[in-house]
């Protein structure tokens, strides 16, 4: 019944199709599959990503506790209040927050001090250990008295307990909860500080407001439902001065999409990579498969299916094996999604919604389709050269010929990856360039294979039979050999390059790490910073580094006026909004450090002169240099606390900023921000454990008000999220490496068909089979061999040149194990997948000849 | 007696082909004219150009010079497409390999030029299917592979399969070829048998004399000409 309303009411090339796929099985579920593997890549960041944006979405209300918050780092002017939304006390609320070191009788560190007022949170909740869930409308004694709310990890590290006594500052605070789940944080990434709550008005008591202090002010907003959150901030950016940052909490969100957006886009181009090579092994496939089917085209035509006929049942086919591709990718992604966030660890929000969405369906179909028939698809320009007549030859078989002119058919699918690259680095320049170094390093890596295939008939022609054979196949059929070789070489380059990247970071640490300084010490005032040195100079311990620095904001930008920008609602440029959102530390010196050097321009010459109508010299590190698009020459205004700076870029320096010296992306000549406010920056030499342990209680002591950071716990987070990041890509390195496999096992496969009349040949000729299957065994050997090899080479001198340039004067490191590894395990997964491909072919009988 | 309509007229046929930088002359100025219901055997050895002939006919291949007229339509004058629907309709094909499609039954095998023409309605097409299974007595078998076939079978399938558009002209290249002789003999005779009822011109292509005096008429090619015998 089925079968006849199939027949009635489907074209008979949807038919046919359908049967091709039912009756081909092994070969739909292979090449689905191996469609699958490199779709998976694509389509399991991109549903991450969805997930994190429906999550932050949904959260972002929480995440900024507001709709709307105007924060500063000065208290906020009278005028400045009077523009501030009208509304009912129970609907905003006042925050002020801070870095500050804490203490116990036995040890201190650096926290983030919240002082909060009795609406906090204006939206979610906290759940704390004592009190359970706390909302805007619970009571906190907090407010009442000198208590504090800490995070579990500052009881642990400071060796106290609920009901203890924490000073911070000058106060002494009891600590009367323990912050289980905070509201206000993403969840992502990592703390500077961990957090602590106290009431608002307990802050002054603490004596760490004074002029110059590090100090964020925030006003938080709760609007009715009916109202435009973004229209009250664009109305606000408009009215409130400029040093003022309004946010909404879709800001917020956006902020924090960005940064995880980077990871994202990296990883998003390796999977492209995974894609690249299932799509070549989809099209080895496809053309093996249709070779085997000229026969059968061949009778079709001539029993008078027209070519469009055939051509419309083999792209059926493929939309019907695509469709396959995607089913797979996405049963893929459901059980391996889940394991994503126990590899990313901090990146990713506690609770992420990882269930399937229409979207998953939809992109793995549109990729499956895309990637099935954009590679297969010229294999169907074959059918042009078909020659049903050979039917009527006893001795000739109708045979799909290969054609130059073929190649072109490619392009589409060449503009597709571009299409992907762009999409997944968000840059049309990265995309591109990712584009280009793909086709430049396949071009490469192709002459290097031929060069290499080549060689090997010279090289082995005194070996025993089995190796002289294998060695004279892969030099004489090299086209076939070069696409596994690529397919393997491109995707061991990556497994190597990637950890290679992470060691040379990993010893640029260790090399600073033994010279750089143990603490950090910041917020220091004009005031402290005599006794300060005196002080040190007293524990042995010499204050070292010491600079100033301000906070300022950049007002314009080579003469476009960022703020004006943003009063005509004019905020397309995402960049700009940003920069002018963003407020930078500033600081002067006349010299440069051991760890910078002049890139471009000249240094400093002489003090700024307040009354000449020269511009302040401006250094910028290189990577601000290249954030801000400017170069020696340009010009820019700088807002200081109100105080309007022409100023003009005169050098650009490279830093080494893995040295952990204090430095800065920006500096202005002596003489501008000598007189402004500001706090200093100073350094502590190396120091052992204990007695960085015990200065760090005595500065707490002396001087409460000064911040410490310990580099060695800094360099340790550091390199947990660097170790992250590289086993993430890693992974997605390793989709690369099986997808390269199945592209040699589609190769194999495909040469097998054509290596069944050798072997019966050779059976023929007597020659025994273990000398068969030697010589098979040593071809997929010397091919995964060359090709690891190749692959690894690339990735150490990939690694050299980026550790020549990015670290320079660091030395290169290379760990003889990885290489090993690779390459051991290549061959062994080779010669695996060749004995698998080719078994059919060991089977050929002699009489088949016959 | 009246002579019968013609199906088949070429007229002036030359092929030739370049191998190796040398031109081979395969046909020159051959002509044929074949009726209604007749029967002609081409006989010639191996590399006469038979093969080259029936690509012709079959509209698979196009002439140097010259021309074939299938039921007084000039297949020169068709394009692919058209040439397509009316091999379609008018040509039925039998191979001395078979090449019946692998992945459908016999039953479909006979079906697939019915649909290809979107002959009758689809329940029409399967009783005329079966019905030409039976008759060249494989009923039993109308859902078997061809690989569940013996040659003798699928060569039975590939005869149904050919006739099951009624085509005016039927080519057989070697139908007995690649089977043994009792098998040939027994296809061949249902070949004769089942072209009667179709009342279908034939062109048999054979190595075999004796097969060939089945036919009306017995032409050698040779030297690209046809000649009596």
């Amino acid at each position: 019944m089925s079968g006849r309303f199939f027949d009635n009411y489907f074209p008979l090339w949807l038919r046919l199709a359908w049967k091709e796929c039912f009756h081909h099985r092994w070969f739909s579920l292979f090449f689905a599959l191996n469609l699958a593997l490199g779709l998976f890549g694509l389509v399991a960041i991109d549903t991450f990503k969805q997930a994190i944006q429906s999550d932050l979405q949904l959260r972002s209300k929480s995440i900024l506790t507001a709709d709307l918050s105007v924060s500063s780092i000065r208290p906020l002017s009278d005028t400045d209040q009077a523009k501030l939304p009208s509304l009912p006390s129970q609907q905003r609320t006042q925050e002020r927050s801070l870095y500050s070191m804490v203490s116990s009788p036995t040890a201190s560190r650096l926290v983030d001090v919240q002082g909060v007022e009795s609406n906090f949170p204006l939206y979610g909740e906290l759940n704390l250990r004592q009190q359970g869930l706390v909302t805007g409308a619970s009571q906190k004694t907090l407010l009442q008295k000198p208590e504090v709310w800490v995070y579990p990890e500052v009881l642990a590290q400071l060796g106290l307990s609920l009901g203890d006594t924490l000073r911070i500052g000058q106060q002494a605070f009891v600590i009367s909860d323990v912050v289980e789940k905070d509201v206000g944080t993403s969840g992502i990434g990592f703390r500077f500080a961990p957090r602590v709550y106290i009431g608002n008005r307990w802050l002054e008591p603490t004596g760490l407001i004074q002029p110059g202090s590090r100090v964020n002010y925030y006003h938080r907003f709760r609007f009715a439902p009916e109202t435009d959150s973004e229209a009250v901030a664009k109305n606000l950016r408009m009215t409130l001065a400029a040093d003022l940052r309004v946010r909404t909490h879709q800001d917020t969100s956006q902020d924090l999409l960005r940064a995880l957006n980077q990871l994202n886009d990296y990883l998003g181009l390796v999977a492209l990579v995974a894609l690249f090579l299932a799509s070549i092994g989809a099209t080895y496939l496809f053309r093996s498969f249709l070779l085997s089917r000229s026969g059968e085209i061949a009778v079709l035509l001539s029993l008078g299916l027209s070519p469009r006929g055939v051509w419309a049942l083999y792209t059926a086919q493929l939309v019907i094996l695509g469709g396959l591709a995607a089913i797979f990718a996405l049963l893929f992604s459901l059980v391996l999604l889940p394991l994503l966030p126990i590899l990313l660890g901090d990146f990713v929000p506690t609770g992420l919604n990882l269930q399937p969405q229409l979207r998953w369906f939809a992109l793995a179909m549109a990729l499956g389709l895309g990637g099935s028939l954009f590679f297969c698809w010229p294999l169907l320009g074959y059918l042009r050269h078909l020659r049903p007549a050979a039917l009527f030859r006893e001795n000739a078989q109708p045979r799909l010929r290969f054609s130059w002119g073929s190649l072109l058919a490619y392009v589409p699918a060449l503009a597709l990856y571009g299409g992907l690259a762009v999409w997944q680095s968000n840059s049309w320049r990265v995309g591109g360039l990712v584009m280009v170094a793909f086709v430049v390093a396949g071009g490469i890596l192709g002459v290097i294979a031929l060069g290499i295939l080549k060689s090997l008939e010279p090289l082995f022609k005194r070996s025993s039979l089995a190796l002289r054979l294998a060695a004279r196949q892969l030099s004489r059929q090299p086209v076939a050999a070069i696409s596994s070789f690529l397919a393997i070489g491109l995707a061991v380059l990556l497994l190597t390059v990637i950890p290679q990247l992470r060691n040379g970071l990993l010893s640029e640490l260790d090399a600073s790490s033994g010279a750089s300084p143990s603490l950090f010490l910041f917020d220091v005032q004009d005031e402290q910073t005599e006794p300060l040195k005196q002080f040190l100079i007293a524990q042995k311990t010499p204050l070292q580094n010491l600079y100033p620095m301000v906070r300022v904001q950049i007002a314009s930008l080579k003469g476009k006026d960022l703020r004006s920008e943003a009063e005509l609602g004019l905020e397309s440029n995402d960049r700009e909004a940003r920069l002018k959102d963003r407020r930078h530390n500033l600081s002067t010196r006349a010299n440069l450090l051991p760890s910078e050097q002049l890139w471009a321009g000249k240094p400093f010459q002489g003090r700024y002169d307040w009354e000449g109508d020269q511009p302040a010299q401006l250094s910028l590190s290189q990577d601000f240099a290249e954030e801000l698009k400017l170069t020696v020459g340009d010009t820019l205004r700088l807002d200081l606390q109100g105080v309007d700076i022409p100023a003009q870029v005169t050098n650009i320096r490279k830093v080494r900023w893995t040295q952990f010296e204090p430095n800065f992306r920006m500096l202005i000549q002596p003489g501008v921000i000598e007189e402004a406010p500001k706090t200093w920056i100073g350094t502590v030499g190396n120091l052992s454990p204990e007695a960085k342990i015990s200065l760090q209680q005595v500065l707490v002591q002396q001087f409460p008000t000064v911040s410490i950071i310990d580099v060695s716990q800094l360099i340790a987070q550091v390199l947990t999220i660097l170790n992250q990041i590289a086993t993430i890509l890693q992974t997605m390195s390793l989709v690369v490496l099986i997808a390269g496999f199945a592209v040699l096992y589609a190769i194999a496969s495909h040469q097998a068909q054509t290596r069944v009349t050798d072997v019966a040949l050779l059976k023929v000729l007597g020659a025994p089979f273990p000398l068969i299957r030697q010589t098979l065994t040593l071809e997929f050997a010397l091919l995964s061999a060359s090709a690891s090899l190749t692959g690894v080479a690339a990735g150490l001198g990939t690694s050299w040149i980026v550790n020549l340039w990015v670290f320079e004067g660091s030395p290169w490191v290379w760990d003889l194990g990885l290489p090993v590894a690779l390459v051991t395990g290549c061959v062994v997964l080779g010669v695996g997948v060749g004995a698998v491909s080719t078994r059919q072919a060991l089977r050929a009988e002699p009489k088949s000849l016959l | 007696m009246s002579r019968l309509p013609l199906v088949l007229d070429v007229q002036d046929l030359s092929k030739g082909f370049t191998l190796g930088g040398q031109h081979i002359q395969v046909l020159h100025h051959l002509n044929l004219q074949l009726s209604q219901a007749e029967s002609i055997a081409i006989l010639g050895p191996s590399g006469s150009g038979k093969s080259t002939l029936l690509g012709l006919l079959a509209g698979l291949e196009s002439p140097d010079q010259g021309d074939i007229f299938l039921q007084g339509q000039s297949l020169g004058a068709l394009n692919q497409e058209a040439l397509t629907r009316y091999r379609a309709r008018h040509l039925g094909i039998v191979f001395q390999q078979f090449h019946l499609m692998r992945h459908l039954t016999a039953l479909e095998n006979v079906l697939l030029p019915l649909e290809i023409t979107q002959t009758a309605t689809a329940s029409e097409r399967q009783a005329r299917a079966a019905h030409l299974l039976e008759q060249v007595g494989l009923s039993h078998r109308m859902h078997h592979f061809p690989h569940q076939l013996s040659g003798g079978e699928s060569q039975r399938v590939a005869m149904a399969r050919a006739l099951s558009t009624e085509p005016p002209l039927l080519l057989a290249d070697e139908p007995s070829g690649n089977l043994d002789v009792d098998t040939g003999e027994q296809v061949m005779d249902l070949l004769f048998d089942v072209l009667k009822q179709h009342r279908s011109s034939l062109i048999l292509v054979t190595h075999n004399p004796e097969q060939a005096t089945r036919c009306d008429r017995r032409l050698r090619l040779q030297q690209g000409q046809l000649v009596a015998l």
